[in-house]
């Protein structure tokens, strides 16, 4: 019997982002919660939506990555898949909609388990983000977007083929680590400020 | 733009047409249904997004498929037919071919089905889906819809205004500085909306939310047969009644009248949208030709 992987591996990838939502559901968000995550979903989708004429180079991991760090964990995660969600309505919802869903929510999810109360606005917390952002690029949502073409092109794989397919990925990848690396460069440290400020200001 | 039948569905029948017609077309990758999900998913392609259709499909879906074609037979070397053999000595098999080429079909038709999926379902629709489920994302996805109109004219008053007072120079420092103020101005205001909200009583008792669809019973009728069609298709497969392997050899198997019955009723399902978009079609311009 022919076994396809595919069908498996969305399966687990929906399953493992339902627990997010429900946890939001359940916590009964206040309309300030609700109101900061559709405005950080926003900022991640219009970021999109700038650079949409170069191809791999693209800020919204960077923003997720920065309202991770300010917000924590959960809300990283939140922001990722619903901007990724929200922004294919204006670039196509596609079957690579899942997975790019899991792989920036994963990624801001590790930011905010990182550095969700650590960072403090001096270059070297900085240099770190930038890092990570460029490994979380390179080496989480990439080989996450890679696995997804490998599982959809042939269902049928060996260790050997998908080394292959990752290895034929990277430079791509590497685009779209440089790129969250630059602008987390960038925007990073007054993002965060601005981030607490609202916090302080408005007793988050 | 005039909506054709099939979007005029209930949201719920829409999405379980989806969602039916993916799972069974990827679940064994079985050819014959590979072969009916391409032509049906065409014709709806075709039927709801015309000349849109036929660009993206000659411009990017063929070519991606025909990347699906020639990739598989590059790595995988299973099968027993040996055709030739690469340079580097492994085989090339005629099963890998086969394997690639339905594989590549596959990819094709869901993409075209997602092509119609992106036309048919708008934010709207899947919005009224997930707000059942999850009302407190539901809420969140629909205000950041309707940011991204107000955000983008925000940020090219501020660019403009930028502009006037420092000249056209500069454009990396001055897009820096536009992102910043439009992230503060955003975060103040999202706080000023969110008292609103609250003060307007938001978090208190149950939620109702306004949707403009009726499930007819038109749709209960799409639904049901749509659920029994593919109950029916998907036990047939998984209890063999309709078989396909590709590796080590190729074959194709099925209890005859069964499996005749089981593709028959799986051609109907995937091309009951564009039957009944085919139908109301007809009618209207019966109904015309009598005026």
């Amino acid at each position: 019997m022919q076994k396809n992987y595919y069908l498996i591996a969305v399966l687990i990838v929906i399953m493992s982002m339902v627990p997010f939502f429900f946890m939001f559901e359940r916590k009964k968000p206040r309309a300030r919660e609700v109101m900061m995550l559709a405005v950080l979903v926003t900022i991640s989708v219009l970021s999109r939506a700038v650079f949409f004429m170069i191809p791999f180079f693209k800020p919204m991991l960077a923003v997720v990555i920065m309202s991770a760090i300010g917000l924590g964990g959960r809300c990283g995660m939140l922001v990722g898949t619903l901007s990724v969600f929200v922004s294919n309505f204006m670039f196509g919802q596609g079957p690579w909609t899942v997975w790019q869903m899991i792989a920036t929510g994963l990624c801001g999810f590790a930011a905010g388990i990182l550095f969700s109360g650590r960072y403090v606005e001096k270059p070297f917390y900085t240099v770190c983000v930038c890092i990570y952002g460029f490994f979380a690029a390179v080496f989480m949502y990439g080989p996450i977007m890679d696995t997804y073409s490998a599982l959809l092109y042939t269902g049928h794989m060996t260790g050997k083929q998908f080394l292959a397919i990752y290895l034929s990925g990277l430079p791509v990848n590497i685009i779209h680590g440089f790129s969250t690396c630059l602008f987390l460069a960038l925007f990073c440290r007054n993002m965060e400020r601005k981030l607490r400020r609202i916090k302080i200001k408005y007793s988050f | 733009m005039k909506e054709n039948s099939f979007e005029r569905w209930h949201p719920f029948t829409q999405f379980l047409y989806y969602l039916s017609v993916v799972i069974l077309v990827t679940i064994r990758m079985n050819p014959v249904i590979i072969a009916v999900t391409f032509v049906s998913t065409i014709v709806l392609g075709a039927l709801v997004g015309k000349r849109e259709f036929a660009k993206m499909f000659f411009m990017i879906y063929i070519p991606a498929s025909l990347l699906a074609v020639i990739i598989n037979p590059l790595f995988s070397h299973e099968g027993v037919t040996i055709l030739a053999y690469f340079p580097d000595g492994n085989p090339l098999t005629l099963e890998s071919i086969v394997y690639g080429a339905a594989g590549g079909v596959m990819v094709c038709s869901i993409c075209a089905l997602f092509f119609s999926f992106n036309t048919v379902m708008t934010s709207d629709r899947i919005m009224y889906l997930t707000g059942r489920l999850m009302p407190a994302i539901a809420l969140t996805l629909s205000m950041s819809l309707r940011f991204i109109p107000e955000f983008k004219r925000h940020m090219r008053q501020v660019s403009r205004s930028c502009m006037c007072v420092t000249g056209n120079g500069g454009k990396i420092k001055k897009g820096i500085a536009v992102f910043e103020s439009m992230v503060m101005w955003s975060f103040e205001k999202s706080i000023e909306r969110s008292d609103s909200m609250r003060a307007r009583g938001y978090g208190v008792g149950r939620r109702t939310s306004y949707s403009k669809y009726i499930f007819t019973k038109r749709d209960a009728a799409y639904a049901v047969l749509i659920l029994t069609m593919s109950i029916f298709v998907l036990t047939n497969m998984l209890c063999g009644n309709i078989y396909s392997q590709y590796y080590p050899y190729y074959k194709i198997d099925g209890k005859d009248p069964l499996a005749g019955l089981t593709y028959v009723s799986y051609a109907l399902l995937t091309m009951l949208p564009a039957m009944d978009i085919v139908k109301e079609n007809i009618r209207w311009k019966l109904l015309k030709s009598k005026i």
